[in-house]
């Protein structure tokens, strides 16, 4: 672990000295000793700043919209989609990106640690386990029971080749299958029943945003949604509304999710966001024959068609 | 203050009959912003647009809804009515309460309402109206025509003569297509090339046409009166100006290949002229199998040529330039008969096919226009026609029917007995489709002639003895049927070019499932394309003989003369239209435009103190046709279609849900 | 719900197939009931699923979206984007609870008049018998 990030200092501090980026983004001690915050570092000297994020860490890729070109940044692999999203939106050209791609175990959600954060004084993870230090003595949890929900939805967790310099120290999550069952979960239950249920979720939004602001995906210069006219969303937060809001947001990822899941985690609320991104991209696997749809692609799913796309209309 | 009239329509008792007009007229008034309603009995007539003009004077209208029949009916009729009065045409919006609501219900109390809501629906919208104006694009009056067959030839004569400049790219290097391999034509046994190459002469003394042989179009880009086409002209090794066409070079070359224009049946050199009357009458080196090229030997043509016009560096030219209106006319190519392993094409020289058989019949042919056998020679007795190989047929080849083979096959039968009149031919067929003037006639000659036309489909073709057993079955005696035969002449479909796709993408074409190019519509735009500007004529389209192909070819150089007697075209202001403020430069809408109307545009703009460039979306007005599937594919509403806007759909909605 | 309650529906269609289709039911006088309400635009690929949205949310019982049969768009491939387009946003909407039946989609060309009246028919008596429609709406 610690080998991993010496080698990103490494790596971070020659991509100033060798002139090729003017900025840098990675992830910094936060508030709390054992939890990271973002960083846009401005010079070489301040890549001692850099962690590599065992804990809470947000993923970076929309950081890139504002920052000085070239720009530097250090994925994960759903950030890395996050990154190759952004390209192929044109929000950002590979050529003034410096991309450092390193392999991750999965990310710790703190929320998970069944403790008051004011009592831990470090996080360490040790094999399949994650080691909680309180002045009382160390606790050992499960790894698994305390990742962030996005990683627990990783396939794999190798640093992807796409990168300027790839740091893989082989601890990376090991491969895992595409798992879809929520969304069957969801289709199983009756209509009435699943309206009822995003209509309790729903009611909770409090149309903050911060989805969309979190997504790479959406990354528009303007959202539709804020518009006054034509006015697509209303002010109003009303049940016919937030299911507008929701349509709408879903509908303008669907096919172009990565599936980051950093919408999820953004949400002040909980709501179940990527129940509504997988399904669209669920479908557009079985009906399109698209292979992992997370994947940006140079034509997107809904910008080309088959002549034989099929049909279920009645 | 927007100020809406509303002009309610009876339609004499069309719409008043199970309309309530009067209380449609009472409801409309009602609408915010409608602030004149009146009813007519016809408004459509006279007195009725009259009274139109009349309102937008008297109260000052800035908007108009005619409710009434369908917009497809009237909606240009009102437009042009409203402009006469000073208001923009696009001002206008219709309610179409007659074909979608009195001629569909007859319960007033039902009927009524819902044209109430047609009304509603129609003032939401032409509130959001805004005055459109079509623009207008210059035309530069020159056509391209691709393909030098009889299809473009007689495509370039008609534009020239009527006083345009016209290009000609030909890939071969001579023009000419297939015809110029024709021996006789039908119905009337004239021959192909004693009519063909008067006009291949025309055309290239024609001082209006130019002709690019060994020429292929690489790129074509922009729109209808303005497309940029990049041309590669292949170095031909020979200077066409200083040539004389003398021949020794031809005579004298040691290397030699497989005739193309012969079907294979004899040779050409390395150095030639694919056949004695090519236009331009110039020889071109194939450098795939000159010893110059392939060993770096030779240069004999150089040696022997008089007049110095061998020019073994010669280059490629690559010409870019701009053109107006765009003829396809790249033809067919046969179908590839191998498939048919029970007929045994490929493995007995003696089973050809139909454009063989021409270059055997033909007297500039590799057997001096005798039919002789390939194998060895001998003149046949006995030969069989097989008709539809790789047509109708949706196991091996394609479910079209190929549509000249009939006659042709007729014809061949016909010219076998003329030049051998002791032969004997069968002819297997499905059907006989003589449909064309004079087309039955000649096939009953044929048959007059002794050609016996037995129905039914050969099962196996085999040698023995020098001589190939034809088996088959008559469908309509029941029987079996077998000859002996020397020659077998398979009448193979014709089948679109194989970079025919890639060709439809260079000119934004669309293609149906077999590659043929599609026409605009198959009955009333029959040589448009849905591209503006280009046009198709001959085979590219489908299946064709040569009096269909000229009359096509004739009719596409009608179009584009038409096209080019307007010193501008206008265009349609129903386009899409990008907010620069609001785009995000992702481009996605291109990727589903039709028309590659979307380009990328870098503008520059004040961002705090600095001057920064972006990427944006931007239309050009002269390809859009309106379609809208882009505004669908931009999230941040950017991209808006001007005439159904979104606001004007959202409001349409709200409307109708009220 | 009143014995004599009509479902009310928007129609999107297309000006060049669709539209013309509705048009001919009414040149040939095919009767059927007066419960759609349509919307032009010029090709299906127009229809945004989003407005789908909103018809529900301001008390459309039922949507039809309408363009041209794949292969005779007048715009080549637009009725083809569309299709994807709703193929998902429909199955999307059934996901968060919409009843699917709601939402119909057909190619309906110029010369099918009676397959529109068919349509129509059809549609208005399936939602007729759903009843109104009151998710995701507004006002009921």
């Amino acid at each position: 672990m610690n080998d991993l990030r010496e080698q990103l200092k490494e790596a971070v501090a020659s991509a100033f000295s060798q002139g090729r980026v003017r900025s840098f983004v990675c992830l910094e001690r936060g508030f709390y000793p054992f939890a990271t915050m973002p960083a846009i570092l401005h010079s070489g000297s301040d890549a001692d700043r850099v962690e590599i994020g065992l804990a809470d860490a947000p993923l970076l890729a929309k950081y890139l919209l504002d920052m000085p070109k070239p720009a530097g940044i250090v994925v994960r692999s759903c950030d890395a989609l996050g990154v190759s999203r952004l390209i192929r939106d044109r929000r950002v050209k590979r050529e003034d990106l410096y991309i450092i791609s390193i392999s991750c175990p999965g990310v710790v959600d703190t929320a998970k640690i069944p403790m008051s954060m004011h009592r831990i004084t470090a996080l360490e993870k040790a094999g399949d386990a994650l080691i909680v230090h309180t002045a009382l003595g160390p606790t050992e949890l499960p790894w698994s029971s305390v990742l962030l929900d996005r990683c627990l939805a990783c396939v794999s967790g190798a640093a992807s080749t796409d990168a300027d310099v790839v740091l893989d120290d082989g601890r990376g999550k090991p491969p895992a299958p595409v798992d879809y069952s929520e969304i069957d979960e969801v289709e199983h239950m009756a209509p009435d029943e699943r309206y009822a249920m995003w209509e309790k979720e729903f009611a909770k939004c409090i149309r903050c945003f911060a989805c969309r602001n979190a997504c790479p995906a959406c990354s528009c210069r303007k959202c539709s949604l804020d518009l006054p006219e034509p006015e697509w969303l209303s002010r109003a937060v009303i049940l016919p509304e937030q299911f507008m809001f929701h349509f709408t947001r879903a509908y303008h990822v669907a096919g172009r999710c990565v599936g980051c899941g950093e919408c999820e985690r953004a949400c002040p609320v909980g709501l179940p966001l990527m129940k509504l991104n997988r399904k669209f991209t669920r479908d557009i696997e079985t009906l399109f024959g698209v292979d992992d749809a997370r994947i940006p692609r140079d034509v997107e799913v809904l910008g080309t068609f088959l002549p034989d796309d099929p049909e279920e209309f009645c | 203050m927007i100020r809406v009239g509303v002009f309610v329509c009876w339609c004499g008792s069309n719409i008043a009959g199970t309309v309530d007009v009067g209380k449609v007229a009472e409801e409309a008034a009602r609408i915010p912003g409608v602030v004149h309603v009146e009813q007519n009995k016809y408004t459509c007539s006279d007195p009725g647009q009259d009274s139109i003009r009349k309102a937008i004077k008297e109260h000052r209208l800035d908007r108009v809804v005619v409710a009434a029949c369908s917009p497809r009916m009237h909606e240009n009729t009102f437009r042009k009515c409203a402009a006469s009065a000073g208001l923009n045409p696009y001002l206008v919006e219709m309610a179409n309460i007659r074909e979608h609501c009195s001629w569909v219900h007859s319960d007033m109390s039902v009927s009524t309402p819902k044209a109430v809501d047609i009304v509603r629906r129609a003032v939401a919208k032409v509130k959001r109206c805004v005055p459109l104006h079509p623009s207008t694009i210059p035309v530069e009056k020159r056509a391209l025509v691709i393909g030098g067959g009889i299809a473009g030839i007689q495509a370039a004569l008609d534009i020239a003569e009527a006083g345009y400049d016209v290009t000609v790219v030909e890939r071969e290097p001579t023009i000419g297509g297939r015809m110029a391999q024709l021996d006789k034509t039908f119905p009337t046994l004239d021959c192909s090339s004693c009519i063909l190459t008067p006009k291949m002469v025309d055309a290239a003394s024609h001082p209006g046409i130019r002709i690019l042989t060994y020429a292929e179009v690489e790129e074509i880009s922009g729109y209808v009166g303005n497309f940029e086409v990049r041309v590669r002209k292949r170095a031909r090794s020979v200077d066409e100006a200083r040539c004389t066409a003398c021949g020794i070079c031809i005579l004298k070359c040691p290397t030699s290949r497989d005739s193309e224009f012969n079907m294979g049946l004899g040779t050409r050199k390395a150095i030639y002229m694919p056949f004695p009357q090519a236009v331009p009458n110039k020889p071109t080196i194939d450098r795939e199998i000159c010893r110059h090229f392939t060993a770096g030997k030779c240069g004999i043509c150089q040696k022997v040529c008089p007049s110095g016009a061998v020019d073994f560096s010669q280059e490629d030219q690559v010409l870019t330039e701009k053109f107006g209106a765009v003829v396809a006319a790249t033809g067919a190519t046969q179908f590839s008969v191998e498939v048919y392993g029970e007929y045994g094409y490929g493995r007995y020289p003696d089973v050809i096919t139909g454009l063989e058989l021409e270059r055997l019949i033909s007297s500039t042919g590799p057997t001096d226009g005798k039919i002789r056998r390939p194998s060895d020679g001998k003149i046949p007795k006995t030969v069989v026609f097989i008709k539809c190989v790789g047509s109708r047929d949706e196991n091996k080849g394609y479910p079209y029917c190929s549509k000249a083979c009939c006659m042709y096959t007729a014809k061949h039968a016909i010219l076998l007995k003329e030049k051998i009149p002791s032969a004997s031919a069968y002819v297997f067929y499905m059907d006989v489709r003589a449909g064309g003037k004079d087309y039955e006639e000649f096939y009953k000659r044929s048959q007059e002639m002794g050609t016996r036309y037995v129905r039914g489909r050969v099962s196996r073709i085999y040698p023995l003895d020098g001589k190939l057993i034809v088996q088959g079955e008559d469908t309509l005696l029941g029987e079996r049927v077998e000859v002996e035969a020397d020659l077998v002449v398979l009448a193979a479909a014709m089948v679109p070019q194989p970079d025919a796709p890639e060709m439809a993408r260079k000119l934004g074409i669309s293609y149906n499932q077999y590659g043929f190019f599609s026409e605009a519509h198959p009955k009333l735009r029959p040589v448009e394309t849905n591209t503006a500007g280009v046009f198709l004529a001959g085979t590219c389209q489908g299946p064709k003989d040569i009096p269909e192909t000229v009359a096509q070819a004739s009719a596409a150089a009608a179009k584009v003369i038409s096209l080019f007697a307007k010193s501008e075209l206008s265009t349609n202001p129903n386009v899409a239209s990008v907010d620069e403020s609001l785009c995000s430069g992702c481009l996605w809408c291109s990727n589903v435009c039709p028309y590659k109307a979307i380009e990328e545009k870098i503008i520059t703009e004040r961002a705090g103190k600095e001057t920064v460039t972006r990427t944006v979306a931007s239309v050009n007005t002269g390809l859009c046709q309106g379609c809208g599937a882009c505004t669908v594919a931009c999230r941040d509403g950017a991209m808006n279609l001007l005439g159904f806007t979104n606001e004007q759909i959202l409001a349409e909605v709200e409307a109708l849900c009220l | 719900m009143s014995l004599d309650w009509q479902p009310k529906i928007v129609g999107f269609t297309c000006n060049w197939c669709s539209y013309a289709g509705a048009d001919l039911a009414g040149t040939s006088r095919m009767s059927y009931p007066a419960s759609v309400r349509i919307i032009r635009v010029p090709c299906s690929g127009r229809i945004n699923p989003v407005f789908v949205i909103r018809a529900f949310q301001r008390g459309a019982d039922g949507v039809l979206v309408a363009g041209c049969h794949p292969g005779d768009c007048h715009y080549s491939t637009g009725n083809m984007y569309a299709r994807r387009r709703f193929l998902i946003a429909r199955r999307f909407m059934e996901y968060l609870g919409m009843d699917p039946a709601r939402l119909e989609i057909h190619w309906i060309s110029a010369s099918e008049g009676q397959k529109f009246q068919e349509v129509i028919k059809n549609m208005t008596d399936r939602i007729h018998a759903m009843g109104p429609n009151r998710k995701m709406r507004e006002i009921l």
